[in-house]
């Protein structure tokens, strides 16, 4: 190499290094936009060239104008008038092209690119499953490992968990995805020698460079790679998952024009990442530029060098804490496929068009803004619908309607399956060692501290086996294989044919039930009688069995629910002693059917019960987490916060709440129908946004934080917001979760609304709620009782794990909900 | 570590005045405290220096800074309220770091004017575990505020504090929610600890005990007035009016409304004893006094003695009086006594023969006694 070359490669160099975030900013853009779809590249440019159209249009009039009449005002108002009127055709152009996308995609006949998109987070979630589970793998070794490193170090130095999740990175990909673990290694390989030659080197100091590489930006790189290998996959997927469909080398390697120059930007970027470490061994071999080895070394960015050589890293330095890439994994599998399709397609394109022609746009709010408002609120409608229906689609791609059906989880059982039980057996192997690890050490004392540990590694596995047996029995051949035809209806129940099952089973559940009683009682006595006078033990036991008396009226109509769902009989019979408790015979078809396991015989059962879980999902969730967001703010505001006519705002709230909800009905529909939101999931959402009670409960609880926590934080630093977010809502988690669960079981079991709304357009059975779906299937479903209390208790199993989740809290936030009665 | 000045600061609240001509100079590293009955106004006056209250004229200085239009974030000042404001969610730790982990500092330490960045989890980390070594509360670290005891709690607010070492502490009746024994101590902890920093520390109290012992100076503060400000002695010893001469001190001045009347030895006449007093303490009030008919004699309880241990007996001021309560402190005894209808607290030697309903013979040692003006309330022997 002579001098030359190398001070010309010095220059590009420093140019390199000195306007490094400009070509990161440039390179990413082209990337992004290089990853839009043709259709989508076209909308812009329909944008921007009907744009012109009304630009050109307005300066036409206005000189056509100017030529008659030589006022000022008059050339202003035509000038106005004329792109105000392109305006209008175009918003009406653009809103019936939405609409026409949402009811062709909702027919599923028009293949927008949306549809794809199926396909797109199929295999997002292909790649990032195993990088999630692996970070957890990471977190969970880490736990469990030891504090701080110094007892990890203590159970022996094969269980480091570096070393595990090294081994471990190797296997998900060993099937086909090289890519991935071959950059890892890459990066691994520059950091190793970049460890040598700092071993053999002795450099001069200097700060003032390298702050080049940051784990942010080499995350961002990470998943930039990841999508051009998704990009890729797309064509190679339903390759893979139907072997047979086209496995020629050719479909394998049918690039897009695209796709190759993003890989070739790619690995721009890959050199400007790994740019100092080439930098250094061109030190190596007789440069001249002085830079701190250290730095470069500390900024090695990728998670699984954690734990290497802490006391080499830069001051200054950190590695991301696994919440925070776990985090940017799963915002940036939420953002990328909105990105393409949700945002391209609808309100960023209005947000461009806006910004195109904003004085149009403030000539359109002058002139006219009932309808500039009626327009805006129609065309954030649409785009709702389109993000909803696009979801749905997805939704109803996770399960499989038929076996030979490609779908998500069809496609991700024997995967997910295999890291599961891989992942058993690994928890389990480790529990041993730490069980004679600890037996070594001093094993009383150690086992005390590490009961703990046994208890959280005992959870893991009980998860991991349920992991295991859901995928298992989800994998519709296993289903088959275990349980027969699913909609058969089972004349010949398997326990008649094996007498000495039912003989046992009636032994043992009869011995366990009496074993059980008795423990119960004995218990019970031995904690009611110590040390009590008699009248009190009388009192306490009348009370308790009168609790019981009620729970068990309340309880027996769910065992019964329970019960007769898991057997396609049902004895009309309305002694209970006659039905008998166990299902007879037992059978989980009802539930097969209610979830579309296989193909539905039942014409009937036009859609199927994802898609009403998912619109109830959207609408319950939806509607609790924007209401819980929004009262705690306005309950801050009123509580907290000093403004001109606060009492007044706050008595108004208190209020609408004497109006009875069934006054609002009429005009609420009234309304929504003139905005169009009959026959849409947001006309559903949007008027509970915001609800007095919620508020008025929030605000008398927030009066109740003391000042002074607010000022110290003032003190200290923090913005309003960060108060609000950071002080406020954690010390108002009682009366957040009381409100979140009313409002969430009010909304998942509302009827009367959804019906009004939902129940109307020809859109009807694609937007039911689950509630408006067994109302629907009732009267189709009479001989197939079944099925329908099959349904009723998928219905009531959220709120139960909802309940059963929130117990503290309920119990905590029983006097708030006092105030409510 | 700054100096903070505070020059004719008035507040309103609508039209209350709450604070009137406030003026302090208060140098680096100095420790004030502004003592007063509550409602008096020494929690606003802080509360101005640490910008939580906005001042309605005048001017506060922080350093050589006029804060005036600065938040409280920006005023490097750190405070330590009464209820210590420590976040129930959560753990000590992170209580302590709250504060870090909002302040940003720049990139590079000795130029203070280039890029900020937030401070590493491992500077925290490192800040942290230097305040808990100081405050010596290592073991806490992990708790929740509701498993600390008043005096941890305490400790942790101190270390939340200190740890943003700031320029100026603000400590708003840090001790109040302390018991008696456990305030003793917290309260010499905590001079220790303003010493060992030499942070300029604002310290505000109702508790004059607390006052003398702490504070560099003391400005005793009533209706939202400085009524004086100096050291604890001055302030003990020359109070300047009958205010700041009844607050400071436990049991409090005992005061007799009377008049003087110059005879050949000038008397002080009251509605139930007379005494004689001295001249030149006679012709001090004569040139200051309004009216020599309204006056107010002050002396405190540790300055009458019981007759018996006082060594100079001075029949001028030897009275005799009934004693109602008798009160044993273990080093001294206080007894409540009534001449006629004034009562006199006097702090006597426990060698005292002092009985319940008898009478005692007390002598008032006049090199200490103060003479107010009845009017205005000035002192008039300063």
């Amino acid at each position: 190499m002579t001098v030359e070359t190398q001070s010309d490669l010095r220059k590009i160099y420093q140019f390199m290094q000195n306007r490094r975030n400009l070509i990161f900013f440039l390179v990413l853009i082209v990337i992004v936009f290089l990853s839009i779809p043709i259709s989508s590249l076209n909308t812009i440019l329909d944008i921007f060239e009907s744009s012109t159209n009304i630009w050109v249009n307005a300066f036409f009039n206005a000189s056509n104008n100017l030529e008659t009449t030589s006022d000022l005002l008059g050339y202003v108002l035509t000038l106005i008038q004329g792109g105000v009127e392109g305006i209008f055709n175009f918003i009406e152009d653009m809103l019936s092209f939405y609409g026409s996308i949402v009811e062709n995609t909702l027919n599923f006949s028009f293949n927008f690119e949306i549809i794809n998109m199926t396909g797109y987070i199929l295999a997002l979630i292909f790649l990032i499953t195993p990088v999630l589970f692996i970070v957890l793998l990471l977190y969970v070794l880490k736990k469990i490992g030891g504090k701080k490193g110094q007892s990890n170090e203590k159970n022996g130095d094969l269980l480091n968990p570096r070393n595990i999740f090294l081994v471990l990175l190797i296997i998900p990909f060993a099937s086909g995805f090289l890519w991935i673990p071959a950059l890892f290694a890459l990066t691994l390989l520059f950091y190793y020698v970049g460890l040598k030659i700092k071993e053999g080197t002795d450099l001069v100091k200097k700060k003032d460079l390298i702050l080049l590489i940051n784990w942010k930006k080499a995350f961002i790189f990470l998943l930039f790679t990841i999508l051009l290998l998704i990009q890729i996959l797309q064509s190679i997927l339903p390759m893979l998952i139907e072997p047979e469909l086209d496995s020629t080398l050719l479909s394998f390697f049918s690039l897009k024009s695209n796709d190759v120059f993003i890989l070739i930007l790619m690995f721009g970027i890959f050199f400007i990442f790994i740019l100092p470490y080439i930098e250094i061994l061109y030190l190596k071999y007789g440069g001249g530029m002085e830079i701190e080895v250290k730095n470069i070394l500390g900024n090695i960015p990728f998670i699984f060098l954690h734990g290497k050589n802490p006391k080499e890293r830069p001051k200054n330095f950190e590695f991301p804490s696994v919440n925070m890439v776990i985090t940017y994994i799963i915002l940036f599998a939420i953002i990328m496929p909105c990105f393409d399709s949700i945002i391209l397609q609808s309100s960023i394109s209005d947000i461009l068009f806006i910004i195109l022609n904003f004085p149009w746009i403030i000539g359109l709010i002058a002139l006219d803004p009932l309808q500039f408002f009626g327009l805006i609120i129609t065309s954030i409608k649409t785009s709702f619908d389109i993000i909803i229906s696009a979801l749905r689609i997805i939704v109803n791609g996770f399960i499989p309607a038929v076996p030979t059906d490609t779908s998500i989880l069809r496609a991700l059982q024997p995967f997910l399956f295999q890291i599961s039980a891989f992942f058993l057996v690994f928890l389990i192997i480790y529990t041993f060692i730490m069980i004679i690890l600890s037996k070594q050490q001093n094993p009383v004392k150690s086992w005390k501290k590490n009961v703990k540990e046994f208890n959280l590694l005992l959870l893991l596995i009980i998860v991991c086996f349920i992991i295991c047996a859901i995928l298992f029995i989800l994998n519709p051949e296993t289903f088959y294989n275990i349980y027969g035809d699913p909609y058969a209806i089972q004349t010949d129940p398997w326990f008649e044919s094996q007498p000495w099952v039912g003989i046992l089973l009636f032994v043992l559940l009869s011995l366990s039930t009496i074993g059980i009683t008795f423990a119960l009682v004995w218990i019970y006595i031995q904690i009611v009688v110590k040390k009590r006078s008699k009248s009190i033990i009388a009192k306490i036991i009348m009370i308790n069995a009168l609790v019981a008396v009620i729970a068990i009226i309340m309880i027996v109509p769910f065992i019964w629910m329970i019960k007769n769902s898991l057997q396609t009989q049902i004895q009309n019979s309305a002694v209970l002693e006659e039905q008998g408790f166990i299902p007879d015979p037992l059978t989980l078809s009802n539930y097969a059917q209610i979830f579309g396991l296989f193909e539905p015989p039942y014409e009937t059962l036009e859609y199927r019960i994802v898609t009403w879980l998912f619109n109830s999902l959207v609408t319950a969730v939806g509607v609790t987490a924007f209401l819980v967001i929004f009262s705690a703010m306005a309950g801050y505001c009123l509580a907290k916060r000093n403004f001109v006519g606060r009492n007044v705002i706050f008595v108004i709230t208190v209020g609408i709440m004497f109006v009875p909800s069934y006054v609002q009905v009429i005009p609420l529909y009234l309304e929504l129908n003139r905005l169009g939101f009959v026959g849409s999931l947001l006309g559903v959402i949007f008027p509970f946004l915001i609800q007095p009670f919620s508020v008025f409960l929030c605000t008398e609880f927030m009066r109740s934080i003391p000042d002074d926590y607010l000022d110290a934080a003032r003190v200290d630093g923090y913005s309003e917001f960060q108060i609000f977010w950071k002080v406020v809502l954690p010390l108002s988690i009682p009366v957040i979760s009381v409100m979140t669960i009313i409002n969430f079981i009010a909304n998942w079991n509302a009827f009367l609304w959804p019906l009004l709304i939902l129940d109307q357009s020809s859109l009807a059975p694609m937007l039911r709620t689950l509630p408006l779906g067994i109302f629907r299937v009732n009267n189709e479903l009479q001989e197939r009782a079944g099925v329908i209390l099959a349904l009723a208790t998928v219905i009531v199993i959220p709120i139960f794990v909802l309940l059963f989740l929130a117990q503290d809290y309920i119990k905590r936030g029983v006097t708030i909900e006092g105030l409510k009665g | 570590m700054a100096r903070v000045l505070m020059d004719d600061v008035i507040k309103k609240f609508g039209d209350n005045i709450v604070l009137t001509n406030i003026n302090i100079d208060i140098a680096d590293k100095e420790m004030v405290v502004f003592v007063g009955p509550s409602g008096c106004g020494k929690t606003t006056a802080m509360r101005c220096v640490a910008g939580l209250e906005e001042v309605s004229s005048g001017n506060v200085f922080i350093g050589d800074r006029l804060v005036n239009n600065v938040p409280p974030k920006d005023r490097d000042i750190a405070m330590v309220f009464q209820n210590y404001a420590l976040y129930p969610h959560m753990k000590v730790f992170d209580n302590i770091a709250f504060g870090l982990r909002a302040r940003k500092i720049p990139v590079d330490p000795k130029d203070p004017n280039s890029k900020l960045r937030k401070m590493t989890n491992k500077e925290i980390e490192e800040k942290v575990h230097e305040a808990v070594r100081i405050l010596q509360i290592e073991n806490l670290l992990g708790r929740k505020p509701s498993e600390l005891s008043g005096g941890q709690m305490q400790r942790v607010a101190m270390g939340r504090a200190i740890v943003r070492e700031p320029q100026v502490f603000l400590m708003d009746e840090p001790l109040s929610n302390l018991d008696a024994k456990l305030r003793t101590h917290m309260r010499t902890e905590l001079r220790r600890l303003q010493i060992e920093l030499g942070v300029t520390t604002i310290y505000v109290t109702h508790d004059q005990a607390e006052a003398m012992t702490l504070g560099d100076r003391i400005a005793v503060m009533n209706d939202g007035v400085f009524q004086q400000i100096g050291t604890p002695e001055v302030v003990y010893n020359k109070p300047v009016n009958k205010f700041v001469a009844g607050f400071i001190g436990s049991p409090p001045m005992n005061f007799l409304p009377g008049k003087l009347e110059l005879r050949e030895k000038p008397i002080f006449i009251t509605e139930s004893v007379n005494f004689e007093i001295p001249e030149n303490l006679a012709n001090m009030v004569k040139e200051k006094a309004k009216s020599i008919d309204n006056l107010i004699l002050g002396i405190r309880p540790e300055n009458i003695e019981d007759s018996e241990f006082t060594l100079k007996k001075d029949d001028g001021a030897t009275i005799t009086a009934e004693v109602k309560v008798r009160e044993n402190h273990g080093s001294d005894i206080f007894l409540n006594t009534l001449i006629g209808n004034t009562t006199l607290q006097a702090r006597v030697n426990t060698g005292t023969s002092a009985q319940v309903g008898k009478t005692i013979e007390l002598v008032l040692n006049f090199a200490k006694v103060h003479i107010f003006d009845g009017e205005t309330e000035m002192n008039l022997i300063v």
